[in-house]
């Protein structure tokens, strides 16, 4: 019902139903193969400022919110953000780096913010390979003793990993570990180059093989499990297929909003459809060409796979970001 | 399902966020991930347990709203309650 009657209408009367509010590029870890561009600059937006974007949003009708970043948690109003969007009644999920959830913030999200999922990176199944992506000694003892506490205080949690030729070796015992904390264990990828065309992430592709062994551990575990956590995601799974087939849903139903007032039609494809310096968001999102650009440029990709199974890289999966930003000069 | 007294107030629980898209309505359950679609009187109807209200105050605003009967707007009102306790979606207060 929701995909065949609520999205369908989303997409028809071009309904701004999700954002993603990018709140900082600061981060404080160091993973190698981010794809974040840090050393973009420009004016960050106020807390006025998301007050009015917020409250325009709601009055949009906009359900769903995600907080993101960089690392989200380290923005000096994060919760004064959170809580409005908790006020403003939408569906928020936070996606961090996990290193901040300690006792006393994760009561405070839940009590402030509630948000509906909280979504955590792991870089492996040992500390020996997770700190070396996030070169901070000590990163994954603090993440895994965070899940936990996360969980304890009613926080829904999971987990994203990347696969990359330094923890490719260790997919079986991540599936391990995320058993033992009791979060479901989700996979993105490829590794792509970062936003700015810089290649230098790529050096960790994982290989084909890799990919093929996750696609068959995932087939086998929702077979065998089909448990409540993958139920409970009731707005995120059995997508329906767009009319046409696309790469992804970009320029669809929702934007993205980096820290300085830029709305672009994902966190990846770095293209202003215009400023809230400038403009209303309802402005933006009604009048700027950007987003169907983007929707005809992912149907355009979707293209050059005709069995409609993309890949890219050797992942079962197609960024158009990713393929354009390859091609991008640094 | 609970019965609803004269002066029992409902709204909706804390854990519901709810938005319109165009006529129909879409709630959700932040504790069971659970999506509920619903039709423009349902949406009108969540709307207005945005705060707590009466049932006898519910039955009023639906009949004008939509000009018909307080019986039909009543039985409408009540079948429509029972789906929203189903879904652990409302609270009642005295």
């Amino acid at each position: 019902m929701y995909h065949n009657t609520i999205l369908n209408r989303v997409r028809e009367q071009h309904l701004l139903h999700s954002v993603t509010l990018e709140l900082t590029y600061r981060c404080n870890l160091d993973c190698f193969y981010c794809y974040n561009d840090r050393y973009l600059s420009g004016k960050l937006l106020s807390l006025d400022q998301y007050r009015v974007l917020l409250n325009d949003l709601a009055r949009m009708q906009t359900l769903f919110l995600m907080l993101t970043g960089g690392e989200p948690m380290i923005h000096p109003y994060f919760f004064k953000i959170g809580n409005m969007t908790r006020e403003l009644g939408f569906v928020v999920s936070i996606r961090t780096n996990g290193h901040l959830l300690g006792s006393r913030i994760c009561k405070r999200l839940k009590k402030e913010i509630d948000p509906y999922l909280v979504t955590v990176s792991l870089h492996g199944a040992t500390a020996e390979i997770h700190d070396r992506q996030t070169r901070i000694t000590g990163s994954f003892d603090c993440l895994i003793k965070n899940i936990r506490t996360a969980g304890e205080c009613g926080l829904r949690m999971e987990v994203v990993t990347t696969p990359t030729a330094w923890n490719e070796h260790q997919i079986e015992a991540m599936f391990e570990c995320c058993d033992v904390l009791g979060v479901p264990l989700l996979f993105q990828g490829p590794v792509g180059p970062r936003n700015n065309g810089d290649i230098s992430p790529l050096s960790i592709q994982p290989a084909q093989k890799t990919w093929d062994l996750i696609e068959k551990m995932v087939s086998e575990r929702h077979e065998i499990e089909k448990s409540e956590a993958y139920q409970n995601r009731a707005v995120e799974t059995n997508k329906k297929e767009p009319e046409e087939p696309a790469t992804c849903s970009v320029g669809m139903y929702g934007v993205d909003i980096d820290p300085f007032g830029n709305v672009q039609a994902c966190m990846h494809l770095k293209e202003s459809a215009g400023s809230l310096h400038e403009q209303s968001i309802k402005e933006i999102w009604n009048h700027s060409p950007l987003f169907l650009q983007a929707q005809n440029r992912s149907i355009d990709a979707a293209k050059q796979f005709p069995d409609h199974s993309p890949r890219q890289l050797g992942a079962p999966l197609f960024c158009l970001a990713v393929e354009e930003n390859l091609h991008k000069k640094s | 399902m609970q019965k609803n007294g004269k002066d029992t107030k409902i709204q909706l629980t804390a854990q519901i966020r709810h938005r319109a898209v165009e006529e129909e309505g879409v709630l959700i359950h932040l504790d069971n991930g659970r999506v509920i679609v619903v039709n423009e009187v349902g949406l009108f109807i969540v709307q207005q347990l945005d705060m707590p209200v009466t049932p006898k105050e519910l039955t009023a605003a639906i009949a004008g709203e939509f000009d018909i009967s307080t019986d039909q707007a009543a039985k409408d009102l009540e079948k429509f309650l029972a789906e929203l306790d189903a879904e652990q979606a409302i609270e009642r207060s005295q």
